[in-house]
């Protein structure tokens, strides 16, 4: 697939990914783009476009990850960027999938055991998301920009315990979760609602698979080198 | 159903001594007899209860339907949607009844996860929260063998997370 430049006008790129829709967001870019090319509305903006077509790649197709280029950027932006990631996910998603699922469950006057089980599973999910949303706020974002910041010191730097490999990641549960879904569900239920919750946590699934690139092999890694550039004075 | 194990539920003694003497001479299966629902019943691959029990323990049982069997005397049809068996019928009856019950659940849960009776022991005491060091204890294998057990359940699954082999686990009856 041929990467979005800056001469590609943004309609276009919508209409060849319309997921993006939900990238463009993040950056305060709404439906109603007219035909302006991507660096015009980068330029009314006021957005960094080498930045901005980063991650819309990034976003647009999995294989692209060009992990030197972004490690080069302000750090700033990159965590302004997962910062309202993360909004996004609290705001929307979350009750997105949220609003969905009680409608499932009160069309069915909740006789479907499954489902009941499965959303509980999500339940959990929303609370361990929520929870490392909130650590990245007030612990991770903070610290990075603190420790950024020049002569500035940060007394301790906490190590996120939730980049460890050996415990089920909250993306593995969301993968589960579809899953369950797709592979294990039965009963009756209404199709239209379930079609919706499962569309918007397979959406929730490929946002947080890209965003995690970003935070877990940039972000983190640049997390690392600041902490231990405060260390050694 | 070699090596299957089964719990009959019922205070009628007598019917339960012949059942389980025609579980394990005609159909291998290894029964154990309770006068009422017993903490742990979800372990044994059949549930066969009476009406009493069953009627009493009904929230319990749901969850289990899959591989419960009701002994229902005469006036079978109110459990049309369970498996059942008419302990009013003839010897004949009853031993054909039995076997294709056992062909149908034989037939359930081989389409339903694909999972060997070994891997469903490994799932079941994962889902119980158990290390993979006890579940070794337990089914006296080695940990590498649970691992083993445990990346094909996964794999057959598709589901990676403890929460979420445990959902899987009480969605299918595995535990309770």
């Amino acid at each position: 697939m041929a990467l979005i430049n800056k001469n590609n006008k943004l309609a276009d790129v919508i209409l060849d990914n319309p997921s993006i829709i939900t990238v463009l967001n993040r950056f305060g870019i709404y439906l109603g783009v007219g035909d302006k090319t991507v660096e015009q509305v980068c330029s009314e903006k006021r957005l960094d476009t080498d930045f901005f077509l980063i991650i819309l790649n990034t976003f647009a197709n999995e294989e692209y990850f060009p992990e030197e280029l972004l490690k080069n950027f302000d750090v700033k932006l990159i965590v302004d960027y997962l910062g309202s990631t993360n909004s996004y996910y609290k705001q929307f998603i979350i009750p997105n999938i949220e609003n969905h699922f009680n409608l499932l469950l009160k069309r069915g006057d909740n006789s479907n055991t499954n489902l009941e089980l499965l959303h509980s599973f999500f339940l959990e999910v929303k609370a361990e998301l929520t929870g490392r949303i909130n650590a990245d706020s007030e612990v991770l974002f903070r610290n990075i920009m603190a420790l950024d910041a020049p002569n500035q010191a940060v007394s301790n730097c906490p190590a996120p315990d939730y980049a460890d490999s050996t415990s089920d990641t909250v993306e593995d549960k969301v993968n589960d979760l579809v899953n369950m879904f797709v592979i294990h569900l039965t009963g009756q239920y209404d199709t239209n609602l379930c079609l919706a919750v499962l569309s918007a946590i397979i959406g929730l699934k490929k946002d947080l698979c890209q965003n995690n690139r970003i935070r877990n092999r940039i972000l983190m890694p640049i997390y690392h080198y600041l902490c231990s550039r405060n260390a050694n004075g | 159903m070699a090596d299957h194990s089964a719990i009959i539920i019922t205070r009628d003694t007598l019917r339960a001594v012949g059942l389980k003497h025609i579980l394990g001479n005609l159909f291998s299966i290894k029964a154990v007899i309770a006068k009422s629902l017993v903490e742990g019943f979800e372990q044994f691959d059949l549930v066969i209860v009476d009406e009493f029990n069953c009627l009493s323990h009904l929230d319990a049982l749901i969850p289990q339907k899959n591989k419960t069997i009701i002994l229902a005397t005469g006036n079978a049809d109110k459990y049309l949607s369970w498996h059942h068996i008419d302990c009013s019928d003839g010897e004949d009856g009853i031993v054909e009844t039995i076997a294709a019950i056992l062909k149908d659940l034989r037939q359930n849960n081989s389409v339903q996860s694909g999972l060997s009776t070994r891997e469903i022991d490994v799932l079941r005491l994962v889902a119980q929260g158990m290390t993979n060091k006890e579940i070794a204890d337990k089914l006296s294998i080695s940990i590498n063998t649970v691992l083993t057990h445990r990346k094909n359940i996964s794999a057959k699954l598709g589901i990676k997370s403890v929460s979420g082999l445990c959902i899987y686990a009480m969605m299918n009856g595995i535990i309770h």
